[in-house]
């Protein structure tokens, strides 16, 4: 079914709309929960959640792009549930390498009142998105935003994970520079 | 704490760079890297890749690799360096009774040399035929009027092609011993061990 007719179901409150969101991009946003948690019982209850939250929150939400606007609920429910479970000390999946590596991109800060807010750290990572070409884009967003193993991009992309590797930790230097250039400091 | 801030915001970048189409594959361009395909032409890139390294470790200085001025040679509208074969003493590790040995030889700093001592020295390498190696590093050239200049990197990576049935060698627990003395060779070769080098392996 498009995306426009399960729309349609949510917005006529017919419950099928649930089940053709799960049926069409279940495996997807378990995909970007598993990544994120690496649990089989936390990605089902994640993705769940996801379903609860977007038949709630549509209408009124009226998402141009369902994908995107699931992915990001199941992104944003999963790394929720991450940090309750770093609390509880029982991390996993990627993320935790992924955050290490992030630590490289972050610029050199000058005092905690300097820090930016949300809006300004939320413009510039686009406004650097933007300035990515689309091969680079593409494997950055599928390590940092899908949280992809590098093997499994490697293997997308055809080819070694040592370029993969190597290709993310320049992009990493490219956004410290970038971050530090627009001024923003975390 | 910070990485996990900006983890959490890239979450909420524009819809464009989230869409279903970021988790495919796209072709990635092929690397701005050197290509030994000759012996001729290995004999000189290796001189300069290793002169840039021994120079950048000696004097930490940026090293000038192509002199594009009219002390360059013009052959038949081509323009050539003419740099002598670098020899030097190299490591050769070789899986001998499920050990990992290794013999020291002066050699040339060719990589088809040294991966046919290497084959040489590891009997049950005798399928393995060299195709290519590419170096690259996340270094950044400077042209100008005259010359570029390299600016080393402190990255490098060697792609070491193999011909397709290398890969069979390589298979099983005494392939993975083979297939590390062969990395450790390369790695040994190129930085002596100095060097943050990543090696990997393709068959064609």
């Amino acid at each position: 079914m498009e995306d426009s007719g399960i729309i349609e179901l949510y917005l006529g409150r017919d419950e099928g709309a649930i089940a053709q969101t799960q049926q069409k991009y279940g495996k997807q946003c378990y995909k970007i929960a598993y990544n994120i948690l690496g649990n089989r019982e936390d990605c089902e209850e994640c993705v769940n959640d996801m379903l609860v939250k977007v038949w709630n929150r549509i209408p009124p939400d009226m998402p141009h792009n369902l994908f995107s606007y699931i992915a990001k609920m199941t992104r944003n429910l999963s790394l929720n549930r991450y940090s309750e479970k770093k609390a509880a000390k029982r991390g996993g999946g990627q993320t935790e390498v992924a955050l290490s590596e992030l630590e490289e991109c972050i610029p050199s800060g000058k005092s905690v009142e300097d820090e930016c807010d949300d809006n300004e750290l939320r413009d510039a990572l686009n406004g650097f998105l933007g300035s990515l070409c689309t091969e680079k884009r593409t494997v950055f967003m599928q390590r940092y935003w899908y949280l992809m193993p590098i093997s499994e991009i490697a293997q997308k992309h055809g080819c070694e994970s040592g370029r993969i590797k190597m290709m993310l930790s320049r992009i990493r230097k490219e956004l410290k520079l970038y971050l530090e250039k627009e001024g923003i400091t975390l | 704490m910070k990485s996990e801030r900006l983890l959490k915001e890239l979450g909420n970048v524009n819809e464009e760079y989230t869409d279903l189409s970021q988790t495919e594959s796209v072709p990635l361009k092929k690397h701005n890297r050197i290509k030994y395909i000759t012996a001729g032409t290995a004999a000189a890139l290796v001189v300069a890749v290793g002169g840039i390294t021994l120079g950048t470790m000696l004097t930490g200085q940026n090293v000038p690799i192509a002199d594009t001025s009219s002390n360059a040679i013009e052959t038949a509208g081509e323009t050539t360096t003419e740099i002598a074969v670098e020899q030097r003493d190299i490591t050769i590790y070789y899986s001998e009774d499920g050990e990992m040995k290794s013999i020291t030889k002066n050699m040339k700093c060719i990589p088809k040399i040294i991966f046919g001592e290497w084959k040489q020295l590891n009997k049950s390498a005798g399928k393995a035929e060299f195709v290519n190696c590419y170096v690259d590093n996340n270094g950044t050239e400077i042209v100008n009027e005259s010359t570029v200049t390299y600016i080393v990197g402190d990255k490098y990576s060697i792609e070491l092609t193999l011909s397709k049935d290398s890969a069979e060698i390589f298979e099983g627990e005494e392939g993975k011993k083979l297939l590390s003395s062969l990395e450790k060779t390369f790695l040994e070769y190129f930085g002596n061990g100095q060097l943050n080098c990543e090696f990997s392996v393709k068959y064609e």
